[in-house]
């Protein structure tokens, strides 16, 4: 009672328990509708450009499209033909060893440069830490010409220093070496974006803690692998799931290579399979239904990440 | 297709080797390829000759396409009787021929009048000094067979891409990729609803 009292002056406080709630619920209602129009702009985009295209693509992959015969209904047709294809499963194994090989180093190079950083002993680290960033404002399209360019077979730069310390007709665009490439390319256009998210989170690992670690006089490498690893661990498994959902969607780079030497089959990843499936092949509503299934596992994924990461207490 | 510096012709790199005789003198190529490498001759300029492709079979004359363009009308054409009269007169008409014909596109004639003018077939070019390419050109020309494209070549060149990369890389014969390429070609083309005869 006496705290009404007290609100009375700036509030003008109701007088019954009924009003109160009647103008409480009319305000959150206006709140509400405040909430709603700050996210409108996000939600009109993500339904138009994600929405919309999912529920098409979901629309077309339940149709076959004919050069003679025409459009007709044929169900789950298409997701029989997808699921039973060998070349596109081949692609899935292909960007899951790409994955496994990609991320590991990319992580332990990342969180290198990320503790070479937050240590602080690196002259001119803001310059640096802009410098390892760089390659991830390149457009993954430039970065693959340019890449490519180096390691082209007959001018490349990198193919003549390869030639000069002896590993003499080094192909590194041939299907034996393209894999190794791209996961060379990968690393380096995400390296610098995943150091600085380790950077970050290196940053926020309590001061107090380090400092009681270096008055018992531990040595600098288990700080960093003991203590400061540990801390930062929800941030390295967030990367792990982020990238592995990355590289799920290895499309652009490969797709650039596949014009120099043709090492690059049409359904090298799932994505390249999607695309010349529905573009050079034109069968759109197959395209879809493998755009479809590699969404899904996709969610799979992403649901799988949400939930070990709830489990461990890292996500609210 | 985006064309990229490992492209085995017609580009900088490939040109200047070619020029400093790094790769082999005498490539096959096209009837309009000289005017893509002539940019790029500098020490050779002048010293390059056309002569008929060797044949398999000794006294024959084969030849072939290499390369073409097409000038199609899109359904979405707001004058589409207009577009296709304009590329009718755009692919076989002296007078867009005579604009066609010289630097910058040096195009390679599709146009029989022209391909027979002795005013055409005798033209020399800086690249190749004071002999006529032209003669070896519109002779081979004429030898080329009538070919039926299929009606989804997008994907067979794409698909053509993926089959015969073994070939390159010496995992398989020119055969068996054939071989491979003839099934795949046959599946799509009953997948498209097509009845097909093969023999």
């Amino acid at each position: 009672m006496s705290d009404t009292a007290l609100k009375a002056p700036r509030n003008a406080p109701p007088r019954t328990a009924a009003a109160r709630r009647t103008r409480r619920s009319a305000w959150s209602r206006r709140r509400d509708r405040r909430g709603l129009a700050f996210v409108a702009p996000f939600g009109i985009a993500f339904t138009l450009f994600t929405i919309v295209p999912l529920l098409y693509a979901i629309y077309e992959s339940l149709f076959t499209s004919r050069i003679i015969g025409g459009t007709v209904f044929s169900g789950f047709g298409n997701y029989h033909q997808v699921l039973t294809s060998g070349a596109f499963w081949g692609g899935f194994v292909r960007v899951i060893v790409f994955g496994a090989i990609q991320i590991p180093i990319m992580l332990a190079i990342a969180f290198f440069f990320a503790c070479v950083f937050d240590l602080g002993v690196a002259k001119a680290s803001r310059l640096f830490r802009t410098i390892f960033f760089i390659p991830f404002a390149v457009p993954i399209v430039v970065a693959a010409l340019m890449w490519g360019f180096l390691l082209e077979p007959s001018y490349g730069p990198i193919t003549h220093l390869a030639n000069a310390f002896g590993f003499g007709g080094t192909n590194f665009l041939s299907s034996g070496l393209i894999l190794p490439s791209i996961i060379l390319i990968a690393i380096w256009e995400w390296t610098g974006y995943n150091s600085i998210i380790l950077y970050t989170a290196l940053k926020s690992v309590p001061r107090d803690v380090v400092e009681a670690a270096i008055l018992d006089d531990t040595p600098l490498w288990k700080i960093i692998l003991k203590i400061k690893l540990p801390m930062v661990r929800p941030a390295i498994v967030m990367l792990i799931f982020l990238n592995s959902i990355g590289a799920l969607q290895l499309f652009v780079e490969p797709e650039i290579l596949s014009y120099q030497g043709g090492s690059i089959t049409n359904t090298w990843t799932p994505i390249v399979d999607v695309y010349n499936t529905s573009i050079a092949n034109a069968q759109y509503n197959l395209g879809a239904a493998m755009a479809v299934v590699l969404g899904l596992v996709i969610i799979v994924v992403s649901v799988a990440s949400m939930i070990f990461r709830r489990q461990r207490g890292e996500l609210s | 297709m985006v064309s990229t510096v490992n492209d085995a012709n017609n580009s900088p790199l490939p040109n200047e080797d070619l020029d400093n005789g790094v790769t082999a003198s005498s490539p096959l190529n096209s009837a309009w390829a000289p005017s893509y490498f002539q940019p790029d001759a500098k020490k050779t300029m002048g010293n390059w000759r056309a002569a008929a492709l060797p044949q398999w079979t000794a006294g024959a004359s084969v030849s072939a396409d290499w390369g073409g363009s097409t000038y199609p009308v899109f359904k979405q054409s707001a004058h589409p009787a207009q577009a296709a009269e304009f590329s009718e007169w755009l692919t076989a008409n002296q007078a867009s021929w005579t604009i066609l014909k010289t630097p910058p596109s040096e195009l390679f004639p599709t146009y029989e009048p022209l391909l027979s003018d002795p005013s055409f077939k005798s033209l020399t070019y800086p690249v190749s000094g004071s002999s006529q390419p032209n003669q070896v050109f519109t002779a081979a020309a004429s030898e080329i067979q009538p070919v039926q494209w299929p009606p989804f070549m997008t994907q067979a060149l794409n698909q053509a891409l993926t089959t015969f990369q073994p070939v390159l890389s010496g995992k398989e014969t020119l055969q068996q990729a054939f071989q491979a390429f003839q099934g795949q070609e046959v599946s799509y083309a009953k997948a498209q609803g097509f009845t097909v005869s093969t023999g």
